[in-house]
C-alpha cells in the first residue's frame, strides 16, 4: 500500500496527519471505535455507561494482550487518554479532549473518565486519539513514542515488524491479537510522494493499493486497467469565510452579496474538478447523515440560501453600506490550488462592483499569518474531519475559541449567544440537538459567515487481485481488504 | 609539500566557511515568515498550553542569539539534535539517506564520466564532421529536458512498459539505474560540451601538430598530450557537477520516490525543521568544499606546472 508522503511517526499525539493515522489505525486500537454507519461501538471495551452526563464508565475486556504478550490493563488504558492533557507530552490531540477533566482506572478492567461539561464531542473523538498502548513504554517515552527509534506496541491486529523513514514499514498480523486473524498476513507501506509516480507504480501492480488519490486526477485513475477505484462522499468541507472584522465585511448585506456573486460550481470544478458534492451548510455530509439521517437535505434546503445570481448579489451590494462597491486584498498561497478559483470569483466581485486585489504570498507565509489570523478579508478553506458528530466540527468553525490565533474560525465572528448554542448543541442528544444544530445552521446562513462550496470525495484504489467494503468510516483498512480468491 | 600545504589551508578555510553557512542559514531560516509550529500542531486546531509548550521546548521565544549559540554549542559536541517534526535523532535520519544519494550520486557520476568525456573528445577531434554535429545536437537535446521531464519518460518506457526496473523506492542498484540516467544526462551533455572545448583548443596547439609531425601514433598522442592537457578544465566541471549530485537531486528523487537528503532538505525547509535543515546545509557545504578540494589536489597531480609552483 502506499501513502502520498511518509507515514512518520505511530502515535496521534505526534503523528496526527493522514499517513500517519493510516499506519497506526491497523496496530493501535481504542475502548471504542467507528462502525459502517460512524456510530460508535464497542471495541477494547465491551461496554459503556453514562451514569451522569458527564462521566463516561468504560467496562474493558478482559481478553486483550498487547502484541508483546503482556496483558492490557485499565491503567494502560487510562493514561493512554491521560498522556494528551499533560503539556509536557504537547500532544496534538490535545485540542480535541479539552472537554477532559479526569481519566482513572476505577477497577480492575474498568475505566472513567470525568468531563468539565456534559458533550458528544468526547465520546465522537475517542476512536481517533484514544490509542490504547502500554503505560510502561508512553511513561518513557512522551516525545518520541511511535519514532522509528523507539516504535511503538498495540493490541491491533496488526504489530509493526519493520519501520523506516525512508525504506517504509511492514507490518506483520499480531499473533496475540484477540479479534479475528486478519486476511493479509503481511502489508508494507511505502511512501510514494509524486503524484503521477504513485498511479504508475498502482498501474503497474508494483503497488497493490492506496487511499491517496488527488481529486482532480480522478478521471486517469478510474481509466486505469486493472485497477479498482472507487471514490465516496468525504467528511470534508470547503467553504469561503467572510471575515466579519473587516471594515466591509462587517456588513451583512455585503457578506449576503458575495454568497450571491460566487459561483460555487465552477469553484468546485476549478479546485477539483468532479468528485465532490456540492455542499449546502458548513457541516459535512457524512456529520449531517449522522445527525439527521438520510433525509438531511430535508432540513438543509430550508436554510437561507444565495444561489448564483449577479442581480440578487447587486441588489444586496445596494442595500450595504458600501452601494457602489469598495476594494478589498486577499491573501493568497501561490503554490496552491485555489489561485484559479480565486481568480474566478474576483472576476464574478468584479461586476458588482467590488475589486479584489489577489497578493500571492509564500505558501509558509500565507499559512503562518492565515493561523495568526492577520490580514483576514475572504479566503478558501478545505477542512478535514475525523469523526460523525457536529460536535468536531461546530467549535472550530463558530466559537471564541476558534476565532483565537490558530483556531479555524476564520470568519471570526464570536458572541457568547453562539459559544452558549454550541456549548447546548455539544451536549444534546437526540431531537432536542438537531433543533439546536438547525438553529445554529440557520443563524450561520442568515449571516452569510460562510459560503458553503463543496465536499471533495475521498477515493480508494486497489489492484484487482484484493476487496475490500472501504468506506468514510473505515480506519483499519488493512483488515478490510482480503485477497479475491479467498 | 605543496599538496600537505594546500589541504591545511584549505582546511582553515573550510571550517570558517562552514561556521559563516550555519549562521547564515540559522538566520534566513529565522527571518523567514512562519514557524515549525504548524509542523509540531499537526492538522487540528491547538490547545493554547499545547503551543505554549512547544514554544518553549523548542526556544521558539528566545532571542536569536540565544537559540543559534543554544544548536551550535551542541553541534560543536556532534549532538546535531532532533527532528522538529519527526521526531528521530538528525544523524540517524541523516545517515538512513545517506546511502540512497551516494549510491545515486556515484552512479550519476558514472553514467556523466563514461558519456560525456569519451563524446566530448571524439567530437572534439572530429571537429565539424557529422560525428561531432549529432553528439553537439544530442548534448544540446538532453541539455535542454529537465530532470525531472525525463525522470518520468524513462519511467514511464522502461519500467511501466518493458517492466526491465522497478518503478519505485530503494533496494538494490537496479532502484538507481534510471534515475542516476535521468540525474546523470543533463550534466553529461554540460561535460560533453566542456571535454570538446578543451580538446579543441588542446588540439590546435604547435605540440599537437608537432607531434604528428614526428610521427607518433594517435594513441600515443592521446595519451600523453590530449588527454592530460584537456583534462583541467574537464576536472573542474566533473567535480563541480559531482558535488552537485550529492546535493541537488531533488526533483528526480521525487519523481523516483527515493528517500535522498535533496527531498529530505526541501521538506525539512518548508516545515522550518531548523536542526535538520542545519546538519543538511553543513553537509552540503563539506560536499563542496571536498569536492573542491579533491579537484585542486587532482590539478596539482596531473599539472606538472602547478606541482612546481609556476603557474
Amino acid at each position: 500500500m502506499a501513502t502520498s508522503s511518509q507515514a512518520d511517526v505511530l502515535d496521534i499525539a505526534h503523528g496526527f496527519n493522514g499517513p500517519s493515522t493510516f499506519v497506526q489505525s491497523s496496530v493501535l486500537q481504542s475502548p471504542v471505535a467507528l462502525d459502517a454507519d460512524g456510530q460508535i461501538v464497542p471495541q477494547l471495551a465491551k461496554a459503556w455507561t453514562q451514569p451522569t452526563p458527564d462521566t463516561y464508565v468504560f467496562e474493558l475486556r478482559d481478553d486483550v494482550v498487547f502484541s508483546d504478550g503482556t496483558p492490557m490493563t485499565a491503567e494502560d488504558v487510562a493514561f493512554s487518554l491521560e498522556r494528551h492533557l499533560d503539556p509536557a507530552v504537547a500532544s496534538q490531540a490535545a485540542g480535541l479532549l479539552t472537554a477532559v477533566e479526569s481519566v482513572r482506572a476505577s477497577g480492575k478492567h474498568e475505566v472513567t473518565v470525568d468531563l468539565k461539561f456534559p458533550t458528544q464531542a468526547f465520546l465522537a473523538s475517542a476512536p481517533m486519539v484514544w490509542q490504547v498502548v502500554p503505560k510502561s513504554l508512553a511513561e518513557a517515552h512522551p516525545q518520541d513514542l511511535g519514532t522509528p527509534e523507539v516504535g511503538v506496541i498495540g493490541t491491533g491486529p496488526y504489530k509493526v515488524t519493520k519501520f523506516s523513514l525512508t525504506d517504509g514499514i511492514v507490518l506483520e498480523a499480531n499473533s496475540e491479537y484477540w479479534g479475528p486473524k486478519p486476511a493479509i498476513e503481511r502489508v508494507k507501506v511505502v511512501a510514494i510522494t509524486d503524484p503521477e509516480a504513485m498511479r504508475l507504480a498502482i498501474s503497474s501492480g508494483s503497488v497493490d493499493g492506496t487511499s491517496f488519490i488527488p481529486p482532480e486526477d480522478a478521471r486517469k485513475w478510474t481509466d486505469m486497467k486493472g485497477v479498482d477505484t472507487r471514490f465516496f462522499a468525504g467528511n470534508s468541507i470547503a467553504s469561503i469565510y467572510l471575515n466579519v472584522q473587516d471594515p466591509h465585511l462587517s456588513d451583512v448585506h455585503v457578506r449576503r452579496a458575495i454568497a450571491h456573486a460566487v459561483n460555487t460550481e465552477a469553484v468546485q470544478r476549478l479546485v477539483v474538478g468532479d468528485q465532490a458534492q456540492p455542499a449546502q451548510t458548513i457541516v459535512t455530509v457524512p456529520q449531517l447523515k449522522a445527525l439527521y439521517g438520510d433525509d438531511f437535505e430535508e432540513v438543509t434546503s430550508d436554510l437561507p440560501s444565495y444561489p448564483y445570481d449577479l442581480d440578487a448579489a447587486k441588489s444586496e451590494l445596494a442595500k450595504s453600506e458600501f452601494p457602489d462597491g469598495f476594494e478589498m486584498t486577499v491573501n493568497y498561497s501561490s503554490g496552491s490550488e485555489s489561485a484559479d478559483a480565486l481568480q474566478a470569483i474576483a472576476a464574478d466581485l468584479s461586476t458588482i462592483g467590488i475589486e479584489v486585489v489577489l497578493n500571492p504570498v509564500p505558501d509558509d507565509a500565507y499559512w503562518s499569518t492565515l493561523m495568526r489570523h492577520e490580514d483576514l478579508t475572504i479566503g478558501i478553506t478545505d477542512l478535514g474531519y475525523g469523526s460523525a458528530d457536529v460536535g468536531e466540527l461546530l467549535p472550530d468553525f463558530l466559537t471564541s475559541t476558534g476565532a483565537k490565533a490558530e483556531g479555524f474560525n476564520f470568519s471570526q465572528y464570536s458572541t457568547p449567544e453562539m459559544d452558549a448554542k454550541v456549548t447546548e448543541a455539544l451536549s444534546l442528544t437526540g431531537d432536542a440537538r438537531k433543533l439546536v444544530v438547525t438553529d445554529i445552521l440557520t443563524e450561520v446562513a442568515d449571516q452569510a459567515l460562510y459560503v458553503p462550496l463543496y465536499s471533495t470525495n475521498a477515493g480508494i484504489a486497489l489492484n484487482e487481485r484484493y476487496a475490500g467494503d472501504i468506506g468514510v468510516w473505515t480506519r483499519d483498512y488493512f483488515s478490510a481488504i482480503r485477497p479475491v480468491d479467498q | 609539500m605543496v599538496v600537505v600545504k594546500l589541504v591545511a589551508r584549505r582546511l582553515i578555510a573550510a571550517v570558517l566557511l562552514l561556521l559563516v553557512l550555519s549562521l547564515l542559514t540559522y538566520a534566513l531560516l529565522a527571518l523567514s515568515p512562519g514557524g515549525p509550529e504548524r509542523a509540531l500542531l499537526g492538522d487540528r486546531p491547538a490547545t493554547p498550553e499545547t503551543i505554549a509548550a512547544i514554544r518553549a521546548q523548542f526556544l521558539l521565544d528566545e532571542p536569536f542569539p540565544v537559540r543559534y549559540w543554544h544548536w551550535l554549542s551542541q553541534a560543536l559536541t556532534g549532538d546535531f539534535g532532533t527532528s522538529i517534526t519527526v521526531r528521530q535523532p538528525v544523524i540517524s535520519m541523516l545517515s538512513e539517506r545517506v546511502n540512497v544519494t551516494v549510491t545515486l550520486a556515484l552512479l550519476a557520476a558514472v553514467v556523466t564520466l563514461a558519456v560525456g568525456i569519451p563524446a566530448g573528445l571524439a567530437a572534439g577531434i572530429r571537429r565539424g564532421g557529422r560525428l561531432d554535429r549529432s553528439i553537439t545536437l544530442v548534448s544540446l537535446v538532453f541539455l535542454s529536458f529537465p530532470p525531472f521531464a525525463i525522470a518520468l519518460v524513462l519511467l514511464y518506457g522502461f519500467a511501466i512498459q518493458l517492466r526491465w526496473f522497478p518503478v519505485y523506492g530503494t533496494g538494490d542498484l537496479s532502484h538507481y539505474v534510471l534515475p542516476a540516467i535521468a540525474l546523470a544526462l543533463g550534466p553529461a551533455a554540460v561535460l560533453t560540451r566542456h571535454t570538446r572545448a578543451a580538446a579543441l583548443q588542446v588540439g590546435e596547439q604547435d605540440y599537437i601538430t608537432f607531434a604528428r609531425a614526428r610521427g607518433l601514433s594517435r594513441f600515443g598522442i592521446w595519451e600523453s598530450y590530449l588527454l592530460r592537457n584537456s583534462a583541467l578544465p574537464v576536472l573542474t566541471i566533473a567535480g563541480l557537477i559531482i558535488a552537485g549530485y550529492l546535493t541537488g537531486a531533488v526533483f528526480v528523487e521525487q519523481a523516483f520516490s527515493l528517500p535522498g537528503l535533496g527531498s529530505l532538505l526541501v521538506q525539512s525547509v518548508t516545515q522550518k525543521d531548523i536542526p535538520v535543515v542545519q546538519a543538511l546545509v553543513l553537509l552540503s557545504g563539506v560536499v563542496v568544499i571536498v569536492a573542491n578540494l579533491l579537484v585542486d589536489v587532482a590539478y596539482v597531480i596531473v599539472n606538472p606546472q602547478i606541482r612546481q609552483g609556476r603557474a
